[in-house]
């Protein structure tokens, strides 16, 4: 028993699974007011500005704030599926954190399969929607998450195309494979290689997170608040974690796979890897914050007509180049 | 001036109001059996329906249809009179499909009953449909003479005797003072 | 096909139940409202859902019903004034014309010119106000967040003028039967003229922002096909009816005040979709700015209200009369019968609202649920005039 514990891969484990929370917890707490901000700046208003200077601990009495809410079943509601449906969506983003290389040796884990991985554990967060949809006992809530499955479903199959060729570029279905083989400059990036897998990808990574345009699942004016209808307090703010937890994922792994990861013009090192994704995290909330929803039959024509056989049009391409040079 | 759109059809009253004052370019009293094919009629004229108000008065509850038109001002009122202790008038909702709701207000206000709407539950009062709130007491109703205006009346079935001069010291037939509206 | 739940299994009320009675095969029935994001106001829709598509909808109105019509039976006429702006808050100052030229029109009334430009300038303002407000609704019932704001921010510089002259930011009692109740404080015409070159300034911002954004033109385009015959047989009016080709303005088909000696454009679109009607109240504010441009150079000296003007507890002649105006919405009708007594003796009110609305049931069969929302926002209700 103690040898199993005092195991140093063990070890290593554990304490990258404690510093991947603390990782999550920390980001969750950045992004939520980072959007807030970038909301209030884009509306020409200046966004949280009264807790702490210029709003800096609003996150921490959200947080408070909604950890004080009271907690109910509504009359009706499954109660296991009820309770169960954030705690999933948000615990079960958590491995997604363990192949991503955030530095030269910050990899909580290196697989050799760190994309698989990633790619089976995102499915998850549909089944908490589809929990959370059908058991608030509530129509709204049921439409959310019809939606919510329709289109993660469509969208996972460009999502998967765009990253499989660029893992027949680096040879390797791991992540920190993928980085090292970039280099430091941009025009050594695999973005240079794959503009087309990355512009699929990212609005992939939109629809996949439920982001807008492609927020339909919690369609805010239409659906009242879609999936999260009946949810409040900590169970809304788990969802919502899970939200801003999810969307840090697609941006690190659109970092190490299609941006050079860690590597930097001068001093290679995690900060770099932190930089670019929180440029795109900025992308992603630059959009919500412009752009109106698409409507969901649009949704599924984007995908079905124009994204899906674009990717694969670049998958046989990359796949022809790559064997003949 | 449409003044053979109600041709064939039996006018109770048609008159020409003053425009100015009263904002109508045509006044005419009709039977309720006569109010559908009058409202074919205004349909098929390009005439859309304005709104449909009552009027509580001692004689009895007069239903004011107004239609008007898209490419000038032709303001057309035709009534109905609904007796008090029966206040029952056709629909008109198959043909102008906007009446069916004017129809289920009144209905609320006055408690006429629409024959033929397709969705007669009150539509802005509660659903148990006993209030009656634009309903008058005995006392403070008046006559339809004090307020309804005709101007020059242009034709007056014989059985209308509300606005006959003996009746009314307003009604002025075929009076040529009056100008053309 | 009968339902098979009981009589007590089926909860909702009256409104649903019966909804529920002729219910189609594998539909859910779905309320939206009376407090939803989208529904301006408390409107209720009971839909009959497939999947995605509406099988039939009906509007539950009622909600914000106050009796108006019943309140001006034990008012004065002056004293009835103010709940004028309350019958439609954002485009009060024309609700107020509606029942003061209903009023003047029975009681023979003359305004003077000044008043009449008075008239026109608050009208205006309150229209491009009411626009700019349902623009921003309109976009954040679509999923965009930030042209609410960009709305807000142009409407306080109109709140702001408004202000300096009525007293109010929103519901204006600011006309009376002869006039307007007060006349503009100095610095008024300055503002309007600053304000007229920046909001013309914004226009172009927020055609590129939105007008021209693809997300937003695939919501719009084609949603909601309302042909001309429709509009004429539920009565609808204003942006609605001239999003559907016909260009029919009560300033132009009914001239009152000083509209005749002003020179403006009717906006019209014949695509009779929503982006029809959007972009006939986007081309609007634009015509509104036309018209106070040549308002404020216009407006001569003199009173603001006629001498001999109504005082409290004044005496109509008995009566009718019918006037209408041009809203931000459509067309607002007052019927005004007086049996000679300070009191009205019966009021309605035409509400531009009640007849587009009218309209929906028609209109949102066989759409898909957010193209109904879509629908609602390009019809431009509020609710407190449809329920009065």
């Amino acid at each position: 028993m103690l040898k199993i514990i005092l195991n140093p891969e063990f070890l290593h484990l554990i304490l990258a699974a404690v510093a991947v929370m603390a990782f999550v917890a920390a980001n969750g707490l950045v992004l939520v007011y980072m959007e807030r901000k970038i909301a209030g700046h884009i509306q020409r208003r200046p966004g949280p500005y009264e807790v702490g200077w210029h709003g800096i601990l609003q996150p921490i009495v959200d947080a408070g704030k909604l950890i004080g809410k009271q907690l109910f079943t509504p009359d009706g509601a499954d109660g296991l599926l009820y309770w169960l449906a954030p705690i999933v969506s948000f615990v079960w983003v958590l491995p997604l954190f363990i192949p991503i290389p955030f530095g030269p040796k910050l990899i909580a884990y290196n697989m050799d399969l760190g994309i698989v991985l990633i790619l089976a554990f995102a499915g998850v967060n549909l089944l908490a929607l589809c929990m959370a949809g059908w058991g608030s006992n509530n129509k709204w809530s049921l439409l959310g998450a019809a939606r919510a499955v329709a289109q993660s479903v469509a969208y996972e199959i460009p999502l998967l195309l765009s990253i499989v060729a660029v893992a027949f570029t680096s040879g390797s279905l791991s992540l920190g494979t993928a980085v090292q083989q970039q280099g430091g400059w941009p025009w050594q990036w695999n973005i240079m290689v794959q503009p087309l897998a990355f512009l699929i990808y990212f609005i992939c990574a939109l629809a996949e997170t439920n982001r807008a345009p492609f927020d339909l699942p919690e369609a805010e004016s239409e659906l009242t608040a879609g999936f999260h209808t009946e949810y409040s307090g900590m169970t809304f703010g788990l969802f919502f974690l899970a939200e801003y937890a999810n969307m840090i994922v697609v941006c690190a792994v659109a970092t190490a796979l299609f941006l050079g990861g860690w590597q930097g013009p001068v001093f290679p090192g995690v900060w770099w890897f932190l930089a670019k994704m929180y440029i795109l995290l900025f992308i992603m909330i630059w959009l919500r914050w412009t752009y109106p929803r698409v409507r969901f039959d649009q949704l599924l024509n984007i995908n079905w007509k124009w994204l899906l056989p674009l990717s694969l049009a670049n998958l046989v391409m990359t796949a022809l180049l790559t064997k003949l040079f | 001036m449409s003044n053979d759109l109600f041709d064939g059809l039996s006018l109770l009253q048609d008159a020409r109001p003053d425009a100015i004052s009263t904002g109508l370019a045509r006044d005419l009293f009709l039977a309720p059996e006569n109010i559908i094919e009058a409202a074919r009629r205004l349909l098929v004229a390009d005439f859309h329906l304005e709104d449909i108000s009552g009027l509580d008065t001692a004689e009895a509850i007069l239903v004011n249809y107004h239609f008007n038109r898209f490419d000038r001002d032709e303001r057309m009122a035709l009534r109905v009179i609904a007796p008090h202790h029966c206040p029952s008038v056709p629909s008109i909702a198959a043909i102008y499909g906007g009446a069916e709701w004017h129809e289920r207000e009144l209905s609320d206000f006055f408690g006429v009953v629409f024959q033929g709407n397709p969705n007669p539950v009150p539509l802005l009062l509660a659903e148990t449909g006993v209030e009656t709130p634009l309903l008058k007491s005995e006392k403070d109703r008046i006559s339809i003479k004090t307020v309804i205006r005709p101007g020059r009346i242009v034709h007056q079935d014989s059985s209308f005797t509300l606005f006959t001069p003996e009746n009314s010291s307003d009604a002025r037939p075929a009076d040529t003072k009056e100008a053309e509206a | 096909m009968k339902h098979i739940l009981s009589q007590e299994q089926i909860c909702g009320d009256f409104y649903s139940r019966r909804f529920e009675e002729n219910r189609e095969e594998e539909t859910l029935i779905l309320n939206m409202g009376p407090q939803h994001p989208s529904t301006h106001g408390v409107l209720r829709v009971i839909l009959s859902l497939d999947g995605e598509y509406i099988m039939r909808a009906e509007p539950v109105l009622g909600y914000l019903h106050r009796m108006h019509e019943a309140m001006a039976e034990h008012r004065t006429y002056l004293t009835y004034l103010p709940n004028m702006g309350r019958v439609d808050y954002l485009h009060a100052v024309a609700w107020n014309w509606a029942y003061v030229g209903a009023v003047e029109r029975l009681g023979g009334i003359e305004v003077p010119t000044r008043a009449e430009y008075i008239r026109v300038i608050t009208c205006e303002l309150n229209r491009i106000s009411s626009h700019l407000l349902w623009w921003g609704a309109y976009l954040l019932d679509l999923g965009a967040f930030t042209p609410i704001m960009y709305a807000f921010d142009d409407r306080e510089l109109i709140l702001d003028i408004l202000q300096s002259v009525s007293g109010s930011r929103l519901t204006y009692s600011f006309l009376r039967p002869g006039g307007v109740a007060f006349d503009l404080p100095d610095a008024f015409l300055e503002e309007v003229r600053a304000f007229i070159p920046h909001l013309r300034s914004r226009l172009p911002m927020y055609k590129a922002l939105v007008t021209d954004n693809t997300i937003m033109r695939h919501r719009c385009e084609q949603v909601g096909d309302l042909p001309l015959e429709m509009c004429q047989r539920y009565g609808a009016t204003g942006p609605v009816v001239r999003g559907s080709g016909m260009a029919y303005d009560v300033r132009k088909a009914e001239p009152y005040g000083v509209y005749p000696q002003l020179d403006f454009q009717i906006p019209v679109e014949s695509t009779c979709d929503a982006m029809g009607r959007y972009l006939v109240r986007m081309a609007e504010l634009e015509q509104s700015l036309r018209i106070l441009e040549q308002a404020v150079e216009a407006i001569p000296a003199g009173d603001c209200l006629v001498k001999g003007a109504p005082k409290p507890r004044w005496k109509a002649p008995a009566g009718e009369s019918y006037f209408a105006v041009e809203g931000a919405r459509g067309k607002i009708g007052v019927h005004l019968v007086s049996d000679g007594s300070a009191t009205p003796y019966r009021c309605k009110l035409r509400a531009p609202g009640f007849s587009n609305l009218s309209l929906f049931a028609e209109l949102a069969q066989g759409t898909l649920l957010s193209d109904a929302v879509s629908i609602l926002g390009s019809l431009d209700l509020v609710i407190p005039e449809i329920d009065r």
